[in-house]
């Protein structure tokens, strides 16, 4: 393989990937019938490509569509307003649209989207837990195997984070200004009335999950949630 | 109409609050975002985990999404960050050859397939990650060179030159395997 080793190693590589033109395809072929390393290259590639294809695709699992789903849907009421309609037909497409969304987040969460002043649209979640220390006090809600951790704390940012081998994500009650971490979520809230809480799904048949709140980077209560 | 203007057009419909749109998306990708996963090392729950999050950062951000670009080359791109933080974060998954064990039942006659797939699995994670990756993007993905280059943020060369030394280790893997079964 003295001609452009690197050539050659390309030129075997996009005849095995499907890659190379005719022409190419016939310079290869050439150099098979000449050259055993490059025979040797070539079948050697081609085998391990072809055990790769043959490796079985997986099926997810059967409640990961469903999960998303619900997810994205309870999230819709937190996607900004897109552009202004522009016809009639439009303005009524996207208010029902809306209407839908607002429907859809209701239906799968069964609460309420808090507003500003934490007043609320629809009956919440049942108070199950009611943890209160001297600085802080954590309200835990239960609606079926969900559970919304809301924090009762005066500052911004509050970060509530909780222990994601016992807890999985599943959403915010209120957006506001969240932004997610690995297992964490920060509000940062412009009016001390705001209030937001996390929803999550225990794991596993988790009975307990360590919860921890911060005002900025001070921890201010740090429990272990009973998940029953 | 190609995949990449269905593509478009369900992105589109998303962000006029068409949930049944994501639904066409979650129909074309899901399959191949949650084996590329389970390839690049995540047991099955990390698989199911990270493809959740994969998906619920892609509708988050679909506003973000440039039409001029191939959305399956940035929703790959999400995939593949999303799958190397959550490792750099748990750090050791458990081995790929036991996060497939529980698929559904093998017939007696599939055991030897099953054999040469554990070595196969066996032996891709024994590749560097930036090796496992360009073959992910190449046979698990099918990409060409142009989109696994997009989709790495690698010049198409070095997805070249990193597919031949993939296919390379893997092979001289196998063989040290096989050596040491006999």
């Amino acid at each position: 393989m003295q001609r452009g080793e690197e050539e050659i190693i390309d030129l075997v590589n996009a005849v095995v990937d499907g890659e190379a033109t005719a022409e190419e395809e016939t310079e290869l072929r050439r150099l098979l019938l000449t050259s055993p390393q490059v025979r040797e290259l070539f079948d050697s590639t081609r085998e391990i490509a072809r055990r790769l294809e043959e490796m079985r695709s997986l099926e997810p699992p059967s409640e990961l569509r469903r999960s998303i789903l619900e997810q994205c849907g309870g999230r819709l009421l937190n996607r900004p307003v897109q552009k202004p309609a522009t016809t009639r037909r439009r303005i009524f497409a996207y208010g029902w649209a809306a209407a839908a969304a607002l429907v859809l987040a209701f239906l799968i969460l069964g609460r309420r989207p808090m507003t500003d002043t934490g007043a609320t649209m629809a009956p919440a979640w049942p108070i199950v837990q009611k943890i209160v220390s001297e600085r802080a006090t954590l309200i835990v809600r239960r609606h079926a195997d969900l559970y919304e951790l809301e924090p009762v704390v005066s500052g911004s940012p509050v970060s509530i984070h909780w222990d994601e081998s016992k807890l999985t994500f599943i959403g915010v009650s209120d957006k506001k200004d969240a932004s997610f971490g690995k297992a964490s979520v920060k509000f940062t809230f412009h009016s001390p009335s705001q209030r937001a809480g996390v929803i999550v799904r225990p794991r596993d048949g988790a009975n307990a999950a360590e919860v921890r709140v911060s005002v900025g980077n001070d921890e201010v209560l740090r429990v272990v949630v009973s998940l029953r | 109409m190609n995949e990449d203007e269905l593509d478009r057009m369900c992105v589109e419909r998303c962000l006029r609050g068409d949930t049944d749109a994501f639904a066409e998306i979650l129909d074309r990708y899901e399959k191949p975002v949650y084996n590329a996963i389970i390839r690049l090392g995540a047991g099955r729950e990390e698989a199911r985990d990270v493809s959740q999050q994969v998906f619920l950062k892609v509708y988050e951000r679909l506003e973000t999404y440039d039409p001029a670009r191939k959305f399956f080359s940035w929703l790959y791109r999400v995939a593949i960050n999303e799958t190397i933080n959550a490792m750099k974060s748990h750090r050791v998954w458990e081995p790929l050859s036991e996060g497939i064990k529980d698929q559904h039942p093998t017939p007696e006659e599939e055991l030897a397939a099953n054999e040469e797939e554990r070595s196969m699995q066996k032996a891709l994670l024994a590749l560097d990650p930036k090796y496992r990756l360009a073959l992910i993007a190449r046979h698990f993905l099918h990409l060409s060179y142009d989109e696994a280059a997009q989709v790495l943020s690698v010049p198409v060369k070095t997805v070249k030159s990193r597919l031949f030394t993939a296919r390379q280790l893997l092979r001289e893997i196998i063989e040290g395997q096989r050596h040491a079964a006999r």
